[in-house]
Formats: C-alpha cells, sequence, structure tokens
C-alpha cells in the first residue's frame, strides 16, 4: 500500500476522512466470498430475511419451532447471505475529460474519484475493476479483490490520457454485455452525449441487473459560457472549432445547457441510475462523502 | 438642414470605426480547449435571429452616436420642412417684405403680426449664419434694395414697420431679380415673406410667366416662402365708402356709408363703431348679423359754418388693427361743371341734359355747350366732366384734353359725323356702320364695375333695352364697357395709368343712332357717374388710398402711427392738410378681400424654380433655422444609452450545487 500512497491522486487525507464509511451496493449482489453486501441467495448470516412455508425436502434444521409452537404451521427462517461486491469503474477517457484549467481536468478529478473508491472497495474486501471508454485503446481490467490487483488497477488509473472522440455508449453497451455477474458500475464521465442516447445504455445496464452510478463531472464555466470576449473554442474531440462571441449566445447556450440536464435528469430517475452531479474543481472527499451516504442503507446509517 | 462648419462632415466615414473595430475585434479571439461542442452549435443555431439582430443594433447605434457626434461639431441649422441645403450659409439673402394691410393679422395673445413674426424669424435665421451672408431687404411699398447691416437692425428699420399699404409680389420679385442681375449676387437665398393675399399676388398677372422664365435662367437662387396663409378669426374690417358735406337750407351735416365686413359669420356681433369728427366724439352700436353691414346715410349734424374738417370711423381692436380705422377728411363741395363740345346740336342738347341735372339738390350742377371753335372757353381747372361729340383733335387741344385727363378729371368721348384718321389715348374712330331697319342690342356690359355698373340696390341698369341703329366702330385698347353682339364696342374705357377715365361711346343720343337720349336713364347714369368721378378730383376734400399719391409737403393732420419718419408717410393712413385742400389716406380696399392664393396657383407660379415653402403662424415661436447641435448630442447620448443597454450582459443564472 506504501507505493499506492504515493501516487498524487490517491490523497491520505481523503482516505482518511472516508475510513469510517462503505460502499454499499443499492441492491443485493452476486459475490464469489463472503462479504459486506447482501446477496439474492438466501445465506446463513445473523441478519433475518424472512419466513417462508416448509416444503418437502426442506432441511429440518431450518424450521422454527416457535412459530409451529404459535400457529401449528412450518415454516423455514431464512437469513440473508452476506457476499462481496464487484466495483467496475468506467472512466470516461474521451477528449472532452481534457478540459478544466486551474490544473485540474476533469479526468484529474476523475481519477482521484476512482483511485479512492478502488481504495475503498479493495480496504472492505470488495473486488474492483476499471474500464477506460475511449476511442481506439479500450482498457478492460476483470474485478479482483487482491491487493496486487488493486496496484495495477492504481497504475492504470495512472496511466488515463483523455484523446480522441467519445466512445462511451458503445462502452456501456459491451461493459453490459462483458459484465455477467451483478455489479456495481460506476461510470465517472462529462456525459456529453444526447440523453437519448445515453437512456438506451442505462437501460441496458439495468436489463443485467446492475448498481448503476454516474458520477457526472462538469466545470462551471461550461455551464454559464462565461466570457467576455470572442472565443475560438477548440474541440477537445477533433471536431472542427467555433468562433463564437459568448456574450451573443450564451443565454441559448444556458437554455441548452438546462434542456440537457432535465432530459438527463429524467433518463437517469427512469433508469434507476444513482446520479451525482459533480464540479470537478470540489473537494473530492466531499464529492466521495455525498456519494456513500447517500447509498448507505438507512438502517445502516443509523 | 445646413450647417455653420461643413467641413466637420469630412469627419463623416468616422462613423465604420464601430464596424472596424467589431471585425478587428473578432479576430482577436481568445482560443479555448472545449468540451460541450454540442451545447455550442445549438447555442449558435438558435441564437441565429435575434442575436444577429442585437448585434446589427449595437451596431447600429454605435455608428448612429458617432454620426451624432460629427453632426453636433457640424452645427447643424434646422430648417425644419427646408430640406437639405448643400454647403454652407450662401452669398446674399434677399428678404422680400410684404408689408400690407393683411400682413398685420396679429396673434392676440402674443401681440405680434404676421410681419413682426416673420421678420424675428428671419433676423433669427440670418443671425444664425453669421457674418457670412450679404443681407439685402426689398419691401413692398418702395421695391427698392436696402442692405442690411446686421439682424437687429432688421427688426429695427422704419422700413421693416407695418403699413397701410397693399403689396404687389410681382413687382417685389423683379425687383430682387434686377438687384441678382446688377450686383452678380453668386449663391442667393431669396425669402419672401407673404400671407399669399391673392389681391397682392395676382396670380393672373401677366408679369409672372416673364419673371419665372427670368429666374428659370439663375441656377443660383432658391426660394424660400415664409408664408401666414392663416386667415385671423373675428376680424371686422371697416370702410367708409362715402363721405359727403350737405348742406340743406340753413342745415349742414355729414353722410357717412358706413361697411362692415369679416370673413365668417360665425355668431352675431355687437360693435360700437366710434366716429371722431374735428375732434367731437360720438358711438353708433351697431349689430353684424351676417358677413356684411352697409349703413347707408348716416349723418351727423354739424355747423353750417364748419364748412371743411376731418375725422375717423373706428370700430374696436381686433386681430388687426389697422383695419380698424378709416380716416375721411370733408369739405363744401365745389360745382360739377361739365361742357359739352360737340358738332351736333341734338347730340349736344341731350348730353347737355343728361350732365346739367342733379338728382340731388345739395349738389350744384352745370353744363355748357361749347362748338369745336369755342375750346378755348372752357375753364380747365374748374371742369369735371367734358362731353366731346367732334372730330378728334390734336395740337394743343389735344395737349389739353391729355393734362385734363391726367388731374383726375373725366372725359367721355363721342363719334363726329365725319371722324378723322387722329388717335385720342390710343384710340381712333374708324367708320359709322349701320345694318338698316335692324336695332342691334347690346349683348354683354360690366354690371359690376365702373360706368355701367349697378345700382346701389342690386338692381341693374337697363342697358339690355338700348337699341342702336348707327354706331362708329372704334380701333385701340381699351376696356370694353359694353358691346354689341357683333363684338364691336358701344362704350370701351381707354387704358390709362392713373388720373380720370377716359371713355368712348360710339354712337350718339339721336333718335336716327341711338336709343339713348330716349331710354334717357342709361346715358343719364353714366354721364352723371363721369361727373361724379371727375369732380372728385375737384374737390378740396379727397378720399385716396395710400400710395395713389406723394404726400410730400402735406401738413400730417392725423396718422395711423404718429412716430413715423417722413420717408414713410406715404405708406400710413391719416389725414393730410395743405392750403384750403384735404387728403384722408386709407388702405386699399383690396387688403379686406381675404382671399388667399391656391396650393395650385403657387405652384405653378414657381414651376420649375428650388423653392422651399415655409407654413408658419402667426406668434409662433419657433425658430426657422436654430442651431440644433444639442439635439444630436441627446441623440447621442440616447444611442450609447441603447448601446449599453443591448451590450449588457445577461443575468447569470444563479449558480447552483454540483450535485443533483
Amino acid at each position: 500500500m506504501a507505493d499506492q500512497l504515493q501516487r498524487d491522486f490517491l490523497d491520505p487525507k481523503v482516505l482518511s476522512r472516508l475510513a469510517g464509511l462503505s460502499l454499499h451496493a443499492r441492491q443485493p449482489m452476486l459475490g464469489s466470498v463472503s462479504g459486506k453486501h447482501r446477496s439474492p441467495i438466501r445465506g446463513s448470516s445473523l441478519e433475518f430475511a424472512q419466513y417462508r412455508k416448509y416444503v418437502p425436502g426442506d432441511d429440518t434444521r431450518r424450521l422454527d419451532w416457535r412459530a409451529y409452537g404459535r400457529s401449528d404451521r412450518f415454516y423455514i427462517k431464512e437469513f440473508e447471505a452476506d457476499t462481496n461486491l464487484r466495483l467496475c469503474l468506467l472512466v470516461d477517457v474521451s477528449g472532452s475529460m481534457g478540459a478544466g484549467e486551474g490544473g485540474r481536468t476533469k479526468l484529474e478529478t476523475a481519477r482521484r474519484l476512482a483511485a479512492t473508491l478502488a481504495y475503498l472497495a479493495v480496504g472492505q474486501g470488495d473486488a474492483v475493476g476499471l474500464t477506460g471508454a475511449g476511442e481506439g485503446r479500450r482498457l478492460d481490467i476483470a474485478p479482483k479483490r487482491s491487493v496486487a490487483h488493486l496496484r495495477t488497477v492504481l497504475d492504470e488509473i495512472g496511466r488515463l490520457k483523455a484523446t480522441g472522440g467519445t466512445c462511451l455508449s458503445e462502452a456501456l453497451h459491451e461493459a453490459a454485455e462483458r459484465i455477467r455477474q451483478r455489479a456495481l458500475i460506476v461510470i465517472l464521465s462529462d456525459l456529453f452525449l444526447p440523453p437519448e442516447q445515453l437512456r438506451g445504455c442505462f437501460q441496458h445496464l439495468r436489463f443485467r441487473k446492475h448498481d448503476v452510478a454516474v458520477l457526472h463531472l462538469l466545470e462551471q464555466r461550461e455551464l454559464d459560457l462565461d466570457f467576455d470576449r470572442p472565443v475560438r473554442f477548440i474541440d477537445l474531440e477533433g471536431g472542427p472549432a467555433v468562433l463564437a462571441d459568448p456574450e451573443m449566445i450564451s443565454r441559448q447556450y444556458r437554455q441548452a445547457v438546462q434542456a440537457y440536464l432535465a432530459e438527463l435528469a429524467v433518463v437517469t430517475r427512469e433508469a434507476a441510475i444513482d446520479y451525482h452531479r459533480v464540479e470537478i474543481h470540489e473537494d473530492p472527499g466531499d464529492v466521495l462523502a455525498r456519494f456513500l451516504l447517500s447509498r448507505t442503507p438507512k438502517k445502516a446509517r443509523r | 438642414m445646413s450647417f455653420l462648419q461643413p467641413l466637420m462632415l469630412f469627419a463623416l466615414p468616422a462613423i465604420a470605426l464601430p464596424i472596424l473595430i467589431h471585425l478587428l475585434n473578432r479576430r482577436r479571439h481568445l482560443p479555448v480547449r472545449w468540451g460541450p461542442m454540442m451545447f455550442l452549435i445549438d447555442a449558435k443555431k438558435m441564437a441565429r435571429g435575434m442575436a444577429r439582430l442585437k448585434q446589427w443594433l449595437i451596431l447600429a447605434l454605435r455608428t448612429l452616436a458617432i454620426a451624432g457626434l460629427i453632426f453636433a461639431a457640424s452645427r447643424p441649422l434646422s430648417s425644419g420642412w427646408l430640406g437639405v441645403a448643400a454647403g454652407g450659409p450662401p452669398d446674399t439673402i434677399l428678404v422680400l417684405l410684404d408689408r400690407s394691410v393683411s400682413m398685420e393679422d396679429q396673434d392676440l395673445q402674443s401681440g405680434r403680426s404676421k410681419r413682426a413674426t416673420a421678420l424675428e424669424k428671419i433676423a433669427e435665421l440670418i443671425e444664425a449664419w453669421g457674418e457670412g451672408p450679404r443681407i439685402v431687404l426689398i419691401e413692398s411699398t418702395r421695391q427698392e434694395p436696402i442692405a442690411i447691416e446686421s439682424a437687429e437692425s432688421l427688426l429695427d428699420l422704419p422700413q421693416t414697420e407695418g403699413t397701410s399699404t397693399a403689396a404687389d409680389i410681382a413687382a417685389l420679385l423683379e425687383s430682387a431679380d434686377d438687384y441678382i442681375k446688377i450686383n452678380e449676387t453668386g449663391r442667393t437665398d431669396v425669402w419672401l415673406c407673404s400671407d399669399l393675399r391673392r389681391s397682392d399676388w395676382d396670380p393672373q398677372g401677366g408679369r409672372w410667366p416673364a419673371l419665372r422664365e427670368r429666374f428659370l435662367q439663375r441656377e443660383s437662387v432658391r426660394f424660400y416662402l415664409l408664408c401666414y396663409p392663416d386667415l385671423p378669426s373675428d376680424n371686422v374690417t371697416i370702410t367708409v365708402p362715402r363721405v359727403e358735406r350737405r348742406q340743406v337750407g340753413s342745415r349742414a351735416e355729414i353722410v357717412l356709408d358706413l361697411q362692415l365686413k369679416r370673413a365668417e359669420a360665425s355668431r352675431p356681433l355687437e360693435l360700437p363703431i366710434e366716429i371722431v369728427l374735428n375732434g367731437a366724439r360720438s358711438v353708433l352700436p351697431v349689430e353684424l348679423i351676417d358677413t356684411e353691414l352697409l349703413l347707408q346715410g348716416h349723418t351727423i349734424p354739424i355747423d353750417p359754418e364748419v364748412e371743411e374738417g376731418h375725422g375717423r370711423v373706428e370700430i374696436p381692436r381686433d386681430g388687426n388693427p389697422l383695419d380698424n380705422v378709416i380716416y375721411f377728411a370733408f369739405a363744401d363741395r365745389p360745382e360739377r361743371r361739365a361742357v359739352v363740345v360737340s358738332e351736333d346740336p341734338v347730340s349736344a342738347r341731350a348730353l347737355r341734359i343728361a350732365a346739367g341735372s342733379s338728382l340731388d339738390p345739395a349738389i350744384a350742377t352745370s353744363a355748357i355747350e361749347l362748338s369745336l371753335q369755342q375750346t378755348n372757353q372752357i375753364e380747365w381747372d374748374a371742369t369735371a366732366l367734358i362731353l366731346w361729340q367732334a372730330p378728334l383733335p390734336d395740337g394743343i387741344v389735344a395737349q389739353q384734353l391729355e393734362d385734363f385727363v391726367a388731374r383726375g378729371r373725366a372725359l367721355i368721348v363721342f363719334p363726329s359725323q365725319t371722324p378723322n384718321d387722329r388717335e385720342l389715348f390710343g384710340l381712333r374712330w374708324s367708320t359709322w356702320r349701320e345694318d338698316p331697319g335692324v336695332a342691334m342690342k347690346i349683348s354683354t356690359w360690366r354690371w359690376d364695375t365702373d360706368l355701367l355698373a349697378n345700382a346701389a340696390s342690386g338692381r341693374s341698369l337697363p342697358i339690355g333695352e338700348l337699341e342702336t341703329y348707327r354706331f362708329c366702330s372704334l380701333q385701340g385698347p381699351g376696356r370694353d364697357l359694353a358691346r354689341f353682339d357683333s363684338g364691336d364696342a358701344l362704350l370701351r374705357r381707354a387704358t390709362r395709368d392713373g388720373g380720370g377715365g377716359v371713355y368712348f361711346c360710339s354712337t350718339l343720343p339721336r333718335a336716327s343712332h341711338s336709343s339713348l337720349a330716349r331710354d334717357g336713364i342709361a346715358l343719364y347714369v353714366m354721364v352723371q357717374r363721369a361727373l361724379e368721378s371727375g369732380a372728385a378730383s375737384l374737390a378740396r376734400a379727397r378720399q385716396l388710398t395710400t400710395g395713389e399719391q406723394s404726400m410730400d409737403g402735406w401738413e400730417v393732420v392725423a396718422s395711423s402711427d404718429s412716430s413715423t419718419l417722413p420717408s414713410e408717410r406715404d405708406a400710413q393712413a391719416g389725414v393730410y392738410h395743405l392750403n384750403r385742400d384735404w387728403i384722408a389716406v386709407n388702405r386699399p380696399p383690396s387688403e379686406d378681400q381675404a382671399e388667399i392664393v391656391s396650393d395650385d396657383a403657387l405652384a405653378r407660379l414657381f414651376e420649375g424654380l428650388r423653392m422651399e415653402r415655409v407654413d408658419d403662424e402667426v406668434g409662433s415661436s419657433a425658430g426657422l433655422a436654430n442651431e440644433v447641435w444639442q439635439i444630436f448630442l441627446i441623440v447621442m447620448g440616447l444611442c450609447l444609452l441603447g448601446e449599453a443597454w443591448l451590450s449588457m450582459p445577461e443575468r447569470k443564472v444563479a449558480r447552483g450545487g454540483a450535485s443533483a
């Protein structure tokens, strides 16, 4: 872990601040080993799940004799099974993720968030995988829960570069197909795609019973178009540059952004996506604390 | 619009500066690496209409602001309706001033007349031009150019005061043309100030076409017609058509005919007419119901020993003070003496009877018959009318007749039985003509004026009933007062400037020639009217109109303007006295005719000339050409404000939290 702590996108202060919080799945997970997360399969944990009627063949050791005494009927007492979680970090590495000012790009923020989440997940015994969604080069690291694997993941996170056009939708569809078992898929992207296109991706992931969270990385000036002179906008994804006077189009620009965000909110709500908008200059500790807390089951939060 | 600093207009290309800056600014863009191009493209699509319009508006406002600054620095003169004049001040400004009575119509609130308003505005305009142009005044009474030193002096000159005269606008323009021609004035602005009264303009007059042709050849002349065509409401004019001193027995009285007129009969008007006679004042209340009221034969008893005197008739002051007073003078009337010079005793007798009998016993009338050889017995100074029925004279007699008529006496010429080739007053007799057995009738005659005019009651004379069997055809120019069906004249008035009337009657008052003697009314009225007009010049007291006679050497007894300089006296109404003669001078009756030259007629008069018409109102204080740089500065300020408002960045949407 000493090597990992030296990576500049992994901030010890943030890690120590988040040490008390756990990464929870919002739905039962199918893990390979015992862990902190619920499983759809009944198990032998201490947490009561439900009663069900006895059917021949059931293990009679799990009959609830007290219930039989009260109701003169046979009931089987079932308990939750605890399992581990597959955390798949899907980082958009299209050219637009290279946007940012003051030395902080979206990709840099994505690195910090992804690395911290990976560290936390491995720390609580979950498996971590990494997918880099970019044009041309596709990075896929299958989820594993070893510390050595974490180092690999962190190394790859450090090597991510924002280049080329976006192919996020293809990456999401591919991830939905590739990750066969239920997993927590955290998407770190600026989502500069038509929301209608994202709708299909999210529904595909949900169809595969994945728990999908989106950390939508945005820069404030991208929302406001706050410039005081004509600007030549150079497309980070290789498209033609656009010359515009922000003073002339700022109102229409903001209208377009608001329409996009509203439509995106509808899409994420319909697909039950855990959506979080992140301003890239925010403190990653704050962002992740908010993210983790929002996912903590109410019972656990108490 | 004109400019006092037209050179500043060379800076006008600077209005392109905002466009240049805009284009340069577009090149001075900031490169930014940008991710959400989809929003930019959408925004540019959405902003294509309004934003572009806004951008153009901002550019236009910036351009206008600079234009406003340049125009303000050029010191523009507002000339309102005058259009855009090229260049700076003209070389010469000719001010043609109508000083007629009607120009004294006043604005009752400010008390300023049309003339005063026009003068103030012209003075203001001249002042705005500075000391550049040469200023020349030509006013309507003398029509002589007067060089003006400064704008203020225009207001103080006695030659710009109001008068009781009529104006001859065509003569004013002729004088202006002469001045331009003689002085080679260069670029000339002719400012003609008038109230467009038809009587002053006489648009049908024969001088206008030639005048227009002359000005068409002067390309550097521009006309500005500063006109005041509004007629004053409720203005009443008073005239005294007749003044007589009458002595009947031991009683003496002054007989006055009073006439009141107004343009519109809006409501009945009660007016006290004040009559001042030799200093004694009396008031006659009247009610003016219609547009006109004629009071005939109003008598004022006087001391029988008072044989002469003067007075005035006055009504309360209204829209035009100069038409509210009429001066008159009276004296005992001389005998109306007529002389019949005839070769035909029958005709002579008829003419003597017609001339020697007066219907009014108070008027002494006499007529004598003389033969052609007795013309040396004529008392030229005491005779009012000569009835000449003899061959046309030449030599000394002709000259005496000329002088006789020039002194205002009347002459009626009848044909000789043997007409000669001589000419008198441009007319001569030709040959006798007759249509045996057929009586020639008069088809047309002038019933509105002169010897054959209708009676005061409105009834026409029985001219149409006259029968003529022989007449002598007449050759030469003149105005026909009565004409046969054939077009030949029965009675023609010779064309003359001034003096008394000269009439040629083409038949004789004898049974073989006409029914003039038999149906004697026409002959009697004709002769009596000629006698009356001739006697008027003999009278010791005469009623004249302004300009009709020079008053040099006459003592001013009463005047409409007591402060008038002697040089301006001829243009003022008043009473004048010299030896035993009295003259009352009043405004011409034409000034009471409230008729305006129509727009079409005016356009025809100035057709092809560069003329701008400026309709102004009496008492108006709006300047003709004020410096209006302030307006341009205000426009510039408004443009800058508008530009600032349009350029103001839109209110930012409050930044929400980063998390949804």
